[in-house]
């Protein structure tokens, strides 16, 4: 028996191996995730282990604004992961994106929104919004929620949580994923496979579970460019948490932080009486 | 959100509703703004705007009524329109922002400075993305609330999937003498599969015939109006003030950096002086 044989038999094995496997995962491991996502009550920390590929002016911002937590400027850590905190309790949400002694934070009360920076400093931590220790809020972008889905910190994570939603509903400017297949691994994990055709762009995304657990998201995107070449991108991202369980601590703004805006609204109700 | 919804409610619930026809001013408005040649002023929660236009030519004015760098980030993920120069300060004098002379954009820093970038490098990737390159068209744009009068305005970019905009009814707000008329105009947001993804609702109120405020909400399916924002109408006119289209005397006008060795050491190339 030759190389190519062997080589065709041990495909062909996999694969029949692959497609049982497929019958014997009934509900799916992601319906949970789903849920939580829908419910809005959830705390999610991330590593995102490959950085976001540089802004260009070729990413053109949307005229109702963006959505994420991204930055306009390239990463000054550029070859470092990056890490996530998401925290959500129905209309209120707390999103953060550490990156060596910076937090960017972004914390949403109903219709509030709150901007503001966490820098350590000698093992102090400041607080900066309008001014150190001092906050403003300023109105939710309630159209870019619309149009771009909800935001879980980062683009990439942004775009891959929200694959996972169901299609209806969404927006011209998402993408849309379908669901492929099924399958285990043999380091004992099991996965589900997405993918998307959208806008020329071809892209494949497998959630990895460690039993239940939703543990790592990677995805591939492929793409021709104007000069017929092809280009790609790579994501992985690492799941550290994915619970149920909103932590409360961070769904109010830190302790010490002044909410400008209870002054003036205080002085216009002293004005009016 | 829920008490804001009901109380927006409770406002709306005072409106009386006919079906007239539009304001007779409405069509004025279509008039100068598909004219090609006219002047706006308008006042958003953080900003004055203007607007000048004469054929390919436009000017944009921007004065912040605040001013720092939480506010330029925040504004960045809120309304790109508004986000670039809030990080140069809080100003009450006219400032330009963005001009347009028929082939070449120009950002000012100021009165005393502008950068210029021809079309085709408003898609280089070596730009610095972080220059606001990628919203100055829209900063050139009517904003949507006036292109409801000028849909093809020559930079407004329609939100992706939304419908033309119709008018809807008449009505008035408010009792007896302090009656305020309004205009009533809306568009439909359409998902991937051609479903109302949701509203956008203009209610223009009018005073002495004149255009004065347009407030925006959008309507998701089964809830509340939201308030989306307030633009007050300070000026619609066909007739241009004095040089409002001339860039400022005594400003330097440098080339925008494309990644070569001089905008990496940060020595821009001076290319026109006014």
């Amino acid at each position: 028996m030759n190389y190519k044989k062997i080589l065709t038999l041990g495909l062909g094995f996999i694969l029949m191996g692959s497609s049982c496997m497929d019958c014997s995962v009934e509900a799916s491991n992601l319906d949970t995730y789903r849920n939580l996502l829908m419910k809005q009550t959830y705390t999610i920390r991330y590593v995102d282990i490959t950085p976001e590929v540089r802004m260009t002016n070729k990413d053109k911002i949307p005229m109702y604004g963006r959505n994420t937590m991204d930055q306009s400027q390239s990463c000054f850590l550029t070859n470092k992961q990056v890490e996530y905190l998401l925290v959500a309790d129905g209309e209120n949400k707390y999103e953060e994106m550490e990156a060596g002694d910076f937090k960017q934070c972004r914390l949403v009360k109903g219709d509030d929104t709150y901007v503001f920076v966490k820098h350590r400093n000698n093992g102090v931590e400041d607080i900066w919004g309008s001014k150190k220790g001092v906050v403003s809020p300023m109105k939710r972008n309630l159209r870019a929620e619309a149009m771009a889905g909800a935001s879980y910190g980062g683009s990439k994570m942004t775009r891959y949580l929200n694959a996972m939603l169901p299609n209806e509903n969404k927006s011209k400017d998402m993408p849309v994923f379908n669901y492929v297949r099924t399958g285990w691994l043999s380091n004992g994990m099991n996965y589900e496979d997405y993918t998307s055709t959208n806008d020329g762009v071809f892209e494949a995304v497998r959630y990895y579970f460690d039993g239940y657990n939703l543990v790592k998201i990677a995805a591939v995107e492929y793409w021709t460019n104007s000069n017929g070449v092809m280009e790609g991108n790579k994501t992985i991202i690492k799941i550290n948490e994915f619970s149920p369980t909103p932590d409360q601590t961070y769904l109010e703004l830190p302790k010490g932080v002044k909410d400008n805006s209870k002054d003036s609204k205080d002085e216009e109700k002293q004005e009016s009486e | 959100m829920k008490v804001k919804a009901l109380a927006i409610a409770l406002a709306l619930s005072t409106f009386t509703v006919s079906a007239f026809a539009e304001q007779p001013a409405a069509q004025k408005y279509r008039d100068i703004l598909q004219s090609g040649k006219f002047y706006v002023e308008y006042e958003l929660d953080y900003a004055t705007k203007c607007l000048a236009v004469d054929g390919v030519k436009r000017m944009d004015y921007t004065m912040y009524k605040k001013s720092n760098s939480a506010l330029g980030l925040g504004l960045s993920l809120i309304n790109p329109v508004l986000a670039l120069g809030a990080l140069f300060g809080k100003s009450s004098s006219k400032v330009p922002n963005a001009y347009y002379d028929g082939s070449k954009f120009y950002q000012f820093e100021g009165k005393k400075e502008a950068v210029v970038a021809t079309e085709e490098q408003l898609s280089d990737v070596n730009i610095d993305p972080s220059k606001g390159w990628n919203s100055v068209k829209d900063r050139l744009a009517l904003p949507e609330e006036l292109a409801v009068f000028a849909p093809k305005d020559q930079f407004f970019v329609p939100i992706h999937g939304a419908t033309d905009v119709r008018f809807v009814e008449s009505g008035e707000k408010g009792d007896g003498e302090k009656k305020i008329p309004f205009d009533k105009y809306m568009y439909e947001v359409k998902s991937r599969n051609g479903k109302t993804l949701y509203s956008v609702i203009y209610y223009m109120y009018y005073k002495e015939g004149e255009l004065k405020k347009i407030e925006s909400y959008m309507v998701e399916k089964g809830q509340d109006e939201k308030f989306l924002q307030k633009l007050e109408v300070k000026k619609i006119t066909g007739e241009l003030p004095k040089n409002v289209l001339q860039i400022p005397k005594g400003c330097k006008v440098y080339a925008v950096g494309t990644g070569d060795m001089k905008d990496l050491l940060e020595q821009p190339t001076l290319v026109e002086s006014y």
